[in-house]
């Protein structure tokens, strides 16, 4: 016999768990109802793989996006970093004649040590994240570009370096560091930190953490699973070119959408779980605007516009809560005598 | 005893005047860092950088940079930041552009740019002041907006080439007057109206300006639309110089803007000490220092390098005494 407050526990589980699933279920049925009205496929068996592909290679930018940005801490840096990462890991992987394992080992401790400088900045500099990312964004891209003589790294014609993207290798990474991730963030000291500080700064802070050290952490741990997202890139184009001129944040841009869908479900489950499902949302956004045939500039301009309808809603979600109160009080003046019921 | 005091009361008065006068001393640092860096770059390049060529070069591209820069004070004046400006341009131009194609018009080319500078803009400042959204999160989502819908009306490697050029345009003259008649209308709003004084409020404290009677909202949509009327400017005056719009078109522009405000002084969080000088200061400063390094045969990496650390070293300096124990978000 199941008691009250355990059969109240299950009923909680299951219904944070069908709001989870809603989502994805929901988007997934529209855009197959809307291919299946033009005439198109939505996932078939040959998009499936493209589709996982984008999933986790999102999924993997906002996770490292998720370190800093509910915390306040907006990141201009992240694309030149996976950017500069794939690089000098690719050229250093490639000089020691390492393979797919050790490209990824090589890119993710670059990624992590790049991801360290930029949090050494911040914490040294006392400056807005914003502003010292969009420094930090300029010279990692600078970085890109002088090294290896403006080449940055063609790994064309080496398919035993590039075969992370490959069926069991890519499921085996993306769920490795997925369960990595939820422990970190919710059974480490670490986490409980990460956690108290993005709550609420002043206060963690008096409690005795040392906030400096923290934002360092995050930083790093950023670099260090966004620099995954360039090992995908990289093994799936086999070259990574070096940007400049700030060309480098729309590839930081394609994590928002599944961070502040992530960020809304975290109360229904928690943040790292959530970030996974806004990125397989995400994905079947991309993946049914492909099958409708739209442009990539086009799947951009929506993606973005989404992303703006998203956090317009989750900004105003106080004012639009005012909204139905102040019209359902309206109603019940209307339905009375004309005076506001008690 | 009485002696003493009277000192010390003394020494008490006298130390606001000094710290003002200090005060007003330092406001001229940024035209010396301007003329340090024109005198730098003339010695190492052995007077290649201020030849009458090169001086023509820094005010043709120094002109675009100062009205947009100008526009654009007015919104980072109130603490707001706009990373879309480059963008904003290359979109003015490119229907600027195309609509001189079509009907071989400078005044209505010259009110399309104009009108979809303003349209961006606006379409910015409202989302910003309406929902009350942070104004990086706004016109970085309108940076990748435009940048798409720029390439998907051009594509990304080709460009819009101007059927008649506009080049009757593109002389000192022309920039001058327009630069003088944007800095003149932008110094009289920021000094003597009631906009640039509540903007300073707003920049210094959102609450303070709120229980003050100030619209957020109006001051908002009001310096965005100044802001439009400066990139539309600019765009024009770019189009008129380049005879063509690529996606590439401004890619740089914006953040040499943000870097041009910082280097003329005015702190990146608005407020009190901000002012229109900076952005023409600080304007012919970015662009004299991206020509010299050029003329020193910088590769575009170097110059970026420099661009990067000059910018978290002058924004470092500039709260340098203004800055928190606690890490700032």
């Amino acid at each position: 016999m199941v008691k009250a407050p355990a059969r109240g526990h299950v009923r909680k589980l299951l219904k944070n768990t069908a709001v989870c699933l809603s989502v994805p279920a929901a988007v997934f049925i529209i855009f197959q109802v809307v291919c299946i009205a033009t005439g198109n496929e939505y996932i078939s068996r040959e998009t499936f793989r493209n589709f996982v592909f984008d999933v986790f290679k999102i999924g993997f930018i906002a996770w490292g996006l998720s370190f800093n940005v509910p915390a306040g801490r907006f990141d201009f840096s992240v694309g030149a970093t996976i950017c500069l990462a794939a690089i000098i890991g690719g050229n250093v992987a490639s000089a020691l004649g390492l393979g797919a394992v050790g490209l990824l080992v090589c890119c993710v401790v670059v990624g992590a040590v790049l991801g360290a400088v930029s949090g050494g900045a911040y914490v040294l500099l006392r400056l807005p994240a914003m502003v010292v990312s969009l420094g930090m964004a300029l010279i990692l891209e600078a970085f890109s570009y002088m090294l290896y003589g403006g080449g940055g790294i063609v790994l064309i014609g080496e398919p035993h370096m590039l075969s992370m993207i490959q069926a069991p290798w890519l499921y085996i990474l993306g769920v490795g560091v997925f369960v990595i991730l939820v422990v970190v963030a919710n059974y480490s000291r670490f986490g409980y930190s990460w956690r108290a500080l993005s709550s609420g700064q002043s206060v963690t802070v008096q409690m005795g953490v040392n906030e400096k050290a923290n934002a360092v952490v995050c930083y790093s741990l950023c670099g260090a699973v966004t620099a995954i997202a360039g090992v995908l890139i990289l093994s799936k184009t086999g070259t990574q070119r070096p940007v400049l001129g700030l060309t480098s944040i729309p590839l930081m841009f394609q994590g928002f959408l599944p961070l502040f869908v992530g960020m809304a479900l975290a109360r229904y489950s928690e943040v790292i779980t959530g970030i996974l499902i806004g990125a397989v949302v995400t994905g079947l956004i991309n993946q049914g605007f492909a099958a409708l045939g739209l442009p990539l500039a086009a799947q951009s301009i929506l993606n973005a516009v989404i992303w703006l309808g998203f956090v317009v809603v989750a900004v105003n979600q106080g004012k639009l809560g005012e909204f139905k109160a102040a019209r359902g009080w309206r109603k019940s003046v209307a339905g009375s005598d004309g005076r506001p019921q008690q | 005893m009485q002696a003493t005091d009277e000192s010390v009361d003394r020494d008490a008065s006298r130390a606001p005047v000094t710290r003002r006068r200090k005060e007003n001393l330092l406001e001229f640092v940024p035209l010396l860092g301007l003329i340090v860096v024109i005198a730098v770059f003339a010695i190492i390049t052995k007077g290649t950088s201020i030849s009458p060529f090169n001086l023509k070069l820094l005010l043709n591209q120094g002109v675009i940079l100062a009205v947009i820069a100008t526009g654009s004070s007015f919104i980072f004046s109130m603490g707001n930041f706009d990373i879309s400006l480059g963008a904003c341009t290359c979109l003015a131009a490119l229907v600027g552009a195309l609509v001189q194609n079509a009907t071989d018009n400078v005044a209505v080319a010259l009110v399309a740019s104009l009108c979809t500078g303003i349209g961006v803009s606006l379409i910015a400042g409202f989302s910003i002041a309406y929902f009350r959204l942070p104004s990086f999160i706004v016109t970085l989502a309108m940076l990748m907006i435009i940048t798409a819908g720029v390439s998907l009306i051009i594509g990304v490697t080709s460009g819009v080439y101007l059927e008649n050029d506009l080049k009757r345009f593109d002389t000192v003259m022309v920039k001058l007057i327009v630069l003088a008649v944007v800095v003149g209308l932008a110094t009289v709003m920021f000094r003597f109206h009631r906009l640039g004084r509540s903007n300073k409020i707003i920049g210094g404290s959102q609450t303070v300006a709120f229980y003050s009677g100030i619209s957020i909202l109006r001051n908002t949509l009001l310096s965005f639309l100044i802001s439009g009327i400066g990139i539309g400017l600019g765009a024009f005056l770019l189009l008129a110089r380049t005879g063509c719009v690529s996606a590439s078109t401004g890619s740089s522009l914006g953040f040499d803007i943000i870097i041009a405000i910082v280097l003329g002084g005015m702190p990146i969080s608005g407020g009190a000490k901000s002012r229109i000088s900076a952005a023409i200061i600080g304007a012919f400063t970015i662009t004299a220092l991206n020509s010299g390094l050029s003329l020193m045969g910088a590769s575009p990496g170097v110059l970026q390098l420099v661009r990067g650390l000059l910018f978290l070293v002058v924004v470092t300096l500039l709260v340098l005494r203004h800055r928190e124990r606690l890490l700032v978000r």
